[in-house]
C-alpha cells in the first residue's frame, strides 16, 4: 500500500475502532474486562496522539487470534457475496486446496476454502486460513494447474501472516484484540468495528511486496503439491491481456501490481530452474465436479 | 473492434472456446522446433512479431506466426497485443479517492465485457454473515480427505525450497532446490 493510502487505512482503523469502544463504553452501565481500559483511554485522546498510540501498542497476535479475525473478515466477505450454492465445487476446491495448504508448514490451520458466487475475477485471504475464489475466477481457469498457482498464492498470503500484519502495522493488536475479545462475547459495536478493518482492509489491498511474496510462494507451493509451476505465471499471462476498466477484474488491478511486473518477476527467479520438476496440469473442471458429486 | 465483438469474444473466452489468442513477442527471441532451449532453432523472431497462441505445456507456449511457422518459445517472452492498454500498477491517488467516496454510487468505469465483479462498492455495504461462514466451514477436509485425492491423481509431494525475493537473491546453485 502507498504511504498516503496507509496513512488513510491508518486513520480510518483508528477511526472505527475508537467508535466502536467508546460507544459500547458510553452505552454500557458497566466496565466489559479488557474493553473498559481502552475506552478510557480512547475516549480522553485526539486522533492524533490515538494514532500514535495505537502503533506503539504492538504485540504479537497468537494464533487463536488470528484464527478469530479471519474468521470475522470471512464473514465480511461472505456479506459481500455468497457461497455458489453448488456442494460438489465447494468439496472439491477444498480438497484441491487442503493438499495444496499441506505442503506447507503450517498444515494444520483450519483450511477452508470457498468459491464466490461472483461473475468478476478475484481471490482473498482471511488470516488463519480461509481463502476465497470468485465463479469468475473458476470459469477463466485454463486447466487445474492454474487454480492450483491462484490457490497457493493466496496460501501464501495467510503462511506469511499478511493481512494479519498489514492489521497490526496499522492499529497495533493490543487494541484489536480487546475489540476481538469484546467482538466475541457478542458486543456489537466492537464487531461492527471488525467488520469495517475488513472492508477497508480488502478494498485496499496489501502492499505490492506482499503480493510479490505471494507469488513466489504460490509458484513453489504449487509445484510442491505436484503441479506445474507455470500455472500462475499462466493466470498472469490472462490478466496481463485483460483491461482495468473491465468490471469484471478492476478491484483485482486496483489491489495489484501490474501483471507485467508480477511476470518479470517471477520469469527472473523461475529461469529454467523448475523445469526439471513434474508438471500435472490437472483434469478438467467437469469431470472434478462429477467426481465431488457423492 | 466494435462494443459487440468485444462481448462476444469475451463470452466465448469465458467459456473457453477459443483456442488461438494473439500476443506479441516482447523481445527478439528464437522460435524453438520442441519445449526446450536445446531444441533446433525454427526462425528467429523479431520484438513485436505477432503470434497466434496455439498451448502451453509448462514454461513454454506453442505458437504459429503470420507466415505458417509453428514452434515452441518461452511464455514469458509473450505480451498481449493491446499491451499499451494494459493497467498501470495500483495508483495511490485511485486507492485514495475510492477510500474517501465510499457510499458513493457512481461508476464511471468502462464496461468491456458486461460482468460486473464484487466491487469496492460490494465490500463497503457488507454487512457480516457468520451464517454463510458456517456453511463454508462444514465443506472443510481433513488432511486424509487431501491426501487421498492427491493418491488418486498420482500427485507426489516435491521437496522444493521457497524462492528468495530477487533483491536478496544471490547467485543460485542447481542444488539450491532439492528433487523428491
Amino acid at each position: 500500500m502507498h504511504k498516503l493510502a496507509r496513512n488513510v487505512f491508518k486513520i480510518a482503523i483508528a477511526m472505527s475502532l475508537a467508535g466502536a469502544v467508546t460507544t459500547a463504553f458510553a452505552q454500557l452501565p458497566f466496565s466489559i474486562p479488557g474493553l473498559g481500559k481502552a475506552a478510557e483511554k480512547v475516549g480522553n485522546l485526539n486522533l492524533g496522539s490515538l494514532i500514535g498510540n495505537l502503533t506503539a501498542a504492538t504485540r504479537e497476535a497468537d494464533e487463536p487470534e488470528e484464527i478469530r479475525l479471519g474468521q470475522e473478515f470471512a464473514a465480511t466477505l461472505l456479506g459481500a457475496k455468497p457461497l455458489v450454492a453448488n456442494p460438489p465445487l465447494q468439496r472439491y476446491i477444498n480438497t484441491l486446496g487442503r493438499w495444496l495448504a499441506l505442503q506447507t508448514e503450517r498444515p494444520d490451520l483450519p483450511w477452508t476454502f470457498g468459491v464466490l458466487d461472483d461473475a468478476g475475477f478475484n481471490a482473498f485471504a482471511t488470516p488463519g486460513g480461509y481463502i476465497f475464489v470468485t465463479r469468475g475466477l473458476v470459469e477463466r481457469m485454463r486447466s487445474e494447474a492454474e487454480l492450483a498457482g491462484v490457490l497457493a498464492h493466496e496460501i501464501g498470503h495467510v503462511l506469511k501472516k499478511h493481512h494479519l500484519r498489514a492489521v497490526q502495522k496499522n492499529a497495533g493488536f493490543a487494541l484489536i484484540g480487546d475489540v476481538l475479545n469484546a467482538a466475541g462475547r457478542g458486543n456489537p459495536e466492537a464487531r461492527g468495528a471488525l467488520v469495517n478493518v475488513g472492508r477497508k482492509l480488502y478494498a485496499s489491498g496489501l502492499d505490492q511486496g506482499d503480493e510479490f511474496e505471494a507469488d513466489r510462494l504460490g509458484v513453489v507451493i504449487a509445484a510442491r503439491g505436484g503441479f506445474d509451476p507455470y500455472g500462475l505465471p499462466a493466470v498472469l499471462q490472462t490478466l496481463q491481456a485483460q483491461s482495468a476498466n473491465d468490471d469484471s477484474f478492476s478491484l483485482l488491478f486496483k489491489t495489484h501490481p501490474a501483471p507485467a511486473a508480477r511476470i518479470e518477476m517471477l520469469d527472473t527467479l523461475m529461469k529454467d530452474r523448475l523445469d526439471w520438476l513434474p508438471a500435472f496440469t490437472g483434469k478438467p473442471l467437469n469431470a472434478r465436479l462429477a467426481e465431488f458429486r457423492r | 473492434m466494435s462494443r459487440k465483438t468485444m462481448l462476444v469474444l469475451a463470452g466465448l473466452l469465458a467459456a473457453g472456446i477459443v483456442q488461438a489468442e494473439p500476443a506479441l513477442t516482447g523481445r527478439a527471441t528464437e522460435l524453438m522446433a520442441q519445449a526446450q532451449s536445446d531444441a533446433a532453432v525454427v526462425a528467429s523472431l523479431p520484438e513485436n512479431t505477432r503470434v497466434e497462441v496455439l498451448g502451453r505445456k509448462g514454461a513454454w507456449s506453442e505458437v504459429r506466426t503470420a507466415s505458417g511457422q509453428s514452434g515452441w518459445l518461452r511464455m514469458a517472452m509473450l505480451k498481449p497485443t493491446n499491451a499499451a492498454a494494459a493497467p498501470s500498477s495500483s495508483n495511490a491517488i485511485g486507492t485514495l479517492q475510492n477510500l474517501l467516496s465510499s457510499g458513493r454510487t457512481s461508476n464511471t468505469a468502462t464496461v468491456t465485457t458486461g460482468v460486473r465483479g464484487l466491487s469496492e462498492k460490494d465490500l463497503q455495504n457488507a454487512q457480516a454473515n457468520p451464517a454463510e461462514l458456517e456453511k463454508m466451514q462444514q465443506f472443510a477436509v481433513d488432511r486424509r480427505t487431501a491426501a487421498g485425492f492427491a493418491q488418486r491423481n498420482r500427485l507426489v509431494p516435491q521437496s522444493l525450497e521457497e524462492l528468495p525475493a530477487p533483491t536478496a537473491a544471490p547467485a543460485q546453485s542447481d542444488n539450491h532446490m532439492v528433487g523428491g
